[in-house]
């Protein structure tokens, strides 16, 4: 059996996708790329490059045409949609760009929802929230509701419910554009940090160049494919 | 995904209170929709239910209690005759018009009967009614605004004759049919007279027709031969149970009225309603939190909890609206019983029935929001 941690966690392999309905060109094409386990990996490249279309193919939420998707040696073309959602759930941390924390829980809760749907009992999940958030900075704040946090400390959350669940890996999608300068280099700084100390395999797309100095590798992405 | 779904429900106090109201609406709709038809059908058989009489004798083609054919009075004294009988008194079932003193007139259904020993028991002291005299009556004290009567005292007649409120009894009258005075035999004849002999003396004779014969038995053993006994004396005759008689009566006003169906119909488009009401909520909640949604599909929360977080949300607004619901039938039955002498009656099997519809309905409305849920796209989070 493969374990995750020590061989290269995904990789993808001559990747096609074009959106349904789309006029332009394909948004991957012929895309490849290998992570490894605890490496942490920039996707840069300009607004349409194809960043972000990459990220959801290697987190299986869309499906490439062409090429595959092998998540620690499982081919993900090889699994039914209920097979990639648990996946998703429990090798996958995911941080978006606008946060895509819920308005209606508070912090801690938004952390604990999804250990809980991953089978984590209250008491662990609470525990390991706990302890995400104080790592992050946001011990005092459990309690707050996202109105009542700063971007950056939303950010922080968001981070927090991606790791808590100790992912193999963790995608990010712009996770610093809707951040001013100073809360985006903190918020890139700690999901490094913490993933590194997880050894979880992170993949970043951004176009921002002051993520450069907490990663491992940047890969450039362009017309839909890896530099 | 319980905590999701109830600060989904909470967050928008609006939006919570118009689905409560459509909820409450539909939960009172069917209780008190309910609470009719029990109450109607119950009083259907007030009559019947009030005498201690096992064996009802009447004719054979006997629709319901109130449209049958008669028997005569002379055949009290042979059903007296008979073995088994401890009692037999007849009871007359006759239609009138009363006019009040200030010359309002009413159709009222004159029930004659024998006071003194009487199987009916009205809920009236037996001294009362022993003190009735000729051109006295009865009545349910929700029927005196019909009769046009302040109270006991009242006057008016009957075909020129006295006809005086002389007692008031409570919970005795039936909702569909005419105001009853309850009244002697004698009183009942010369209101109502049907024989020469009635017409002509004016009092109850050999030949006079009665409606029915009430029977009180030694022996609740011997019903079986004491009724066979009366049907070989009395040709043309039936012998029927006290249940018999109720069954009978209750099914015809079922099936004239068709009050089920309507009845039933009415809960149905009311529920219609509140599943439009509550299912459109529903949606558009699922819709204003589109991109929580795709993030909850895209971090791999299975369909399933989608559905159970919708359904959270339908059964928690079907548990808030239920309470209200309650809460306005009990005005409603209070308001109809007190204001318009209308006794509903809700049972607690009528609460949970019309917990059971509330609950189906919020959880029927609400498989359109969890539909638009799983055709969200999870990648639409990653949309800036």
């Amino acid at each position: 059996m493969v374990d995750a941690r020590d061989a290269a966690v995904v990789a993808a392999h001559d990747l096609y996708y074009r959106y349904p309905r789309a006029a332009s060109e394909e948004a991957l094409h012929g895309a490849s790329l290998a992570v490894d386990a605890g490496e942490i990996v920039l996707l840069r490249g300009h607004s349409g490059s194809g960043k972000t279309t990459l990220l959801c193919v290697l987190a299986g939420l869309l499906t490439a045409q062409r090429g595959s998707v092998r998540v620690s040696g499982v081919d993900l073309a090889s699994l039914d949609a209920g097979a990639r959602t648990r996946l998703r759930l429990d090798r996958f941390g995911f941080v978006f760009q606008r946060f895509g924390l819920i308005a209606a829980l508070q912090a801690r809760e938004n952390v604990e929802l999804v250990l809980r749907a991953g089978g984590a009992s209250a008491r662990e999940a609470r525990t390991r929230t706990l302890a995400t958030l104080e790592a992050l900075g946001l011990a005092g704040k459990a309690e707050r509701f996202p109105r009542e946090l700063s971007g950056g400390e939303q950010q922080r959350v968001a981070i927090a419910r991606a790791l808590a669940k100790r992912p193999s890996i963790v995608f990010a999608d712009e996770p610093t554009s809707s951040l001013d300068s100073t809360s985006g280099m903190e918020a890139a700084r700690l999901l490094c940090r913490l993933a590194r100390e997880d050894r979880a395999a992170v993949v970043i797309a951004s176009h921002d160049d002051r993520i450069v100095p907490f990663v491992d590798r940047i890969v450039e992405v362009a017309d839909g494919r890896c530099g | 995904m319980r905590t999701l779904a109830i600060r989904y429900v909470l967050e928008d106090v609006p939006r919570l209170v118009a689905s409560l109201a459509g909820i409450a609406f539909v939960v009172a709709l069917v209780l008190v929709q309910a609470g009719i038809y029990s109450s109607f059908v119950t009083s259907t058989t007030l009559l019947i239910d009030q005498s201690d009489a096992q064996i009802w004798v009447g004719s054979r083609e006997m629709s319901y209690l109130e449209i049958t054919l008669p028997v005569r009075y002379d055949s009290v004294a042979r059903i007296r005759s008979i073995a088994g009988v401890e009692h037999a008194e007849p009871l007359a079932v006759r239609s009138a018009v009363r006019q009040s003193a200030s010359g309002v007139l009413d159709y009222v259904r004159v029930i004659g009967f024998e006071p003194a020993g009487s199987s009916l028991h009205l809920g009236v002291p037996a001294e009362t009614f022993a003190a009735m005299r000729l051109g006295d009556f009865a009545t349910d004290a929700t029927q005196l605004p019909l009769l046009d009567a302040a109270g006991v005292g009242a006057t008016g007649n009957i075909r020129g004759l006295p006809a005086r409120v002389a007692a008031l009894t409570h919970g005795t009258q039936p909702i569909v049919s005419p105001t009853f005075l309850y009244a002697s035999l004698d009183s009942a004849v010369a209101w109502s007279p049907l024989s020469l002999g009635e017409i002509m003396g004016g009092r109850v004779a050999a030949d006079s027709p009665v409606s029915y014969v009430l029977v009180r038995l030694r022996s609740a053993d011997d019903a079986a031969a004491v009724r066979a006994s009366i049907e070989r004396a009395l040709p043309g005759a039936r012998a029927f149970s006290r249940d018999e008689m109720a069954a009978i009566t209750r099914a015809f006003w079922i099936r004239r009225t068709n009050i089920g169906f309507i009845l039933a119909l009415g809960a149905a488009i009311g529920a219609l309603v509140g599943a439009i009401v509550v299912g459109q909520i529903l949606y558009v909640s699922v819709n204003e939190h589109v991109r929580e949604y795709a993030m909850l599909k895209a971090v791999g929360i299975a369909d399933r909890a989608l559905y159970a977080a919708i359904a959270w949300q339908a059964v928690a607004l079907a548990v808030l609206g239920y309470l209200p619901g309650l809460a306005i039938s009990a005005a409603v039955v209070f308001v109809a019983g007190a204001k318009r002498g209308l006794y509903i009656t809700i049972t607690p099997l009528d609460g949970v029935l019309a917990f059971g519809v509330a609950l189906f309905i919020c959880v029927g409305a609400s498989l359109l929001a969890m539909w638009r849920a799983v055709r969200i796209d999870p990648a639409l989070v990653f949309d800036g």
